[in-house]
């Protein structure tokens, strides 16, 4: 059904400028950069909301009536989109799949892992994706879509050389990581690593006194030596991850919540490669 | 006599009933044979209706999921031909010749640039066997081990279409024109997905 509405995204009448809606963060940063001046980007999201619990306002619907498009991760992390689509008369609003033919990986309570944008590679293939679709709304801007893309994406690119570059030579086999969030698979797949244990495969959702021993048994049983968490989560929690299991800790970013901006993507990403840089070269070294 | 309102009490005697003469016809021997004929042809036409949409097994290619049959080296070297397809039709427009592998690696487009790769997923040779508007991009281990790939893009009219295949277990020569022939899949994004989209 989605893949129809998306297929119906035929060439609009436009004004000069195309009003796109997104639903996540790194969306708002890759259809500013493919769009460039020819393209308005419209979070549906407030920057203080978490899409993970994001309740919609009546002035948060209304923002959908000025649109042409909007960007749609469609694999559940955005899940409150169609409710609004309907709640705003805008059940035939064309909606851009950004997902469509990528790998995905399977999510930790079945499904597809929904966090296809927490990689470069895959991150790469959905900007290609969003280009191409914004061409077909927009035929005039195409070419420059695509070619916006491909710069886009060769600056993505260098991020991930970097970090494969400083992996180089460290003795992955004395690296035990853990992370307290299923999201990250994608990041660590690209990079070479594999994740040994998921302590917390529920994002927001922390445990109990019980599941938290239970937790630092499961690293301690996977010999775990580094566990990556994310910023934002309760200290106390991973502290005593920390303290009692002796691994060492990393945190990793979400890339949600906060200001929209066409940079965050790049920042929080060379961010998050450089803590598993850095994490793994200390595992690795064993300093 | 209790009498149920607007129900008129029966005579106290009833006529003779009268005898109904009906003329039962014959069969038509006519109508019957076009009956049967119109049912045969309804039996015909939906068998045939049902062999035409069954799949075709020398037709269609046998097609997988990556997720499903890919170690993680492997889905990593898949995901970058997908992103690969643009930098390949891009080169292409550009100078109206399909890139070598090579000139690929040198403008540091993974696979083909190991160096974008983690260090498992590297170690397959690429090659480029064009033929007019068709370019296959073959990834081979030389010593036949590792899983192998095939990247096949199309020119149309408008934009490319594109096809990934692989081979597990390895092989130290490149698909030929009909890889299914020789043991080869394509690979699909996700189950029930289609294949690699112009």
């Amino acid at each position: 059904m989605r893949a129809m509405r998306a297929m119906s995204a035929l060439p609009v009448l436009l004004a000069a400028v195309l009003r796109v809606g997104v639903t996540l963060h790194p969306y708002y940063s890759w259809t500013s950069n493919v769009g460039g001046t020819a393209v308005v980007v419209v979070p549906i999201v407030p920057p203080s909301a978490d899409p993970h619990s994001f309740q919609p306002r009546p002035e948060d619907v209304a923002v959908l009536s000025s649109l042409d498009a909007v960007v749609e991760n469609g694999l559940g992390h955005d899940a409150f989109l169609e409710p609004m689509l309907r709640a705003a008369g805008k059940e035939r609003l064309p909606l851009l799949l950004p997902n469509e033919n990528v790998p995905l990986l399977p999510g930790a309570s079945g499904g597809a892992n929904s966090h296809s944008f927490l990689s470069i590679t895959a991150s790469s293939q959905q900007i290609q994706n969003l280009a191409k679709e914004l061409g077909h709304l927009d035929p005039p801007h195409a070419e420059l879509y695509t070619e916006n893309a491909r710069v886009y994406v060769r600056r993505l690119r260098g991020l991930l050389a970097d970090a494969l570059r400083r992996l180089e030579g460290k003795d992955l086999s004395r690296v035990h990581i853990a992370t307290v969030h299923d999201g990250y698979g994608y990041l660590f797949s690209e990079l070479g690593l594999r994740v040994e244990a998921v302590v917390q495969a529920r994002h927001g959702v922390e445990p109990s006194a019980r599941q938290l021993a239970d937790t630092i048994e499961r690293i301690k049983a996977a010999h775990v030596n580094l566990l990556f968490t994310e910023l934002g989560l309760d200290r106390s929690y991973v502290e005593t991850i920390e303290k009692e299991s002796g691994c060492r800790l990393r945190r990793l970013t979400h890339i949600a919540g906060g200001p929209y901006t066409p940079e965050r993507f790049e920042k929080d990403m060379k961010a998050n490669l450089d803590a598993i840089v850095d994490g793994v070269g200390a595992a690795a070294g064993g300093s | 006599m209790t009498v149920a309102r607007g129900l008129r009490p029966a005579p106290a005697s009833l006529p003779a009933m009268e005898a109904v003469e009906r003329r039962v016809l014959p069969p038509s021997a006519s109508r019957e044979a076009a009956g049967v004929a119109v049912a045969v042809a309804a039996v015909v036409l939906l068998g045939a209706v049902r062999i035409a949409t069954l799949p075709r097994a020398g037709s269609a290619p046998p097609r997988t999921a990556a997720s499903a049959v890919l170690t993680a080296e492997d889905q990593v070297v898949y995901q970058a031909l997908l992103v690969g397809v643009d930098a390949v039709t891009s080169m292409r427009k550009k100078s109206g010749v399909w890139p070598s592998a090579q000139a690929l690696a040198a403008d540091d487009v993974p696979p083909f640039a190991a160096g974008l790769l983690p260090a498992a997923a590297r170690g397959l040779a690429w090659s480029v066997a064009a033929n007019g508007t068709t370019a296959d991009y073959s990834g081979v281990d030389p010593a036949g081990k590792r899983t192998a790939f095939l990247l096949r893009v199309k020119e149309r009219e408008r934009g490319a279409s594109a096809e990934v295949w692989f081979r597990k277990g390895g092989s130290t020569s490149s698909a030929g024109a009909y890889p299914v022939r020789e043991g080869w899949f394509e690979l699909v994004a996700l189950d029930g997905d289609t294949g690699p989209r112009p």
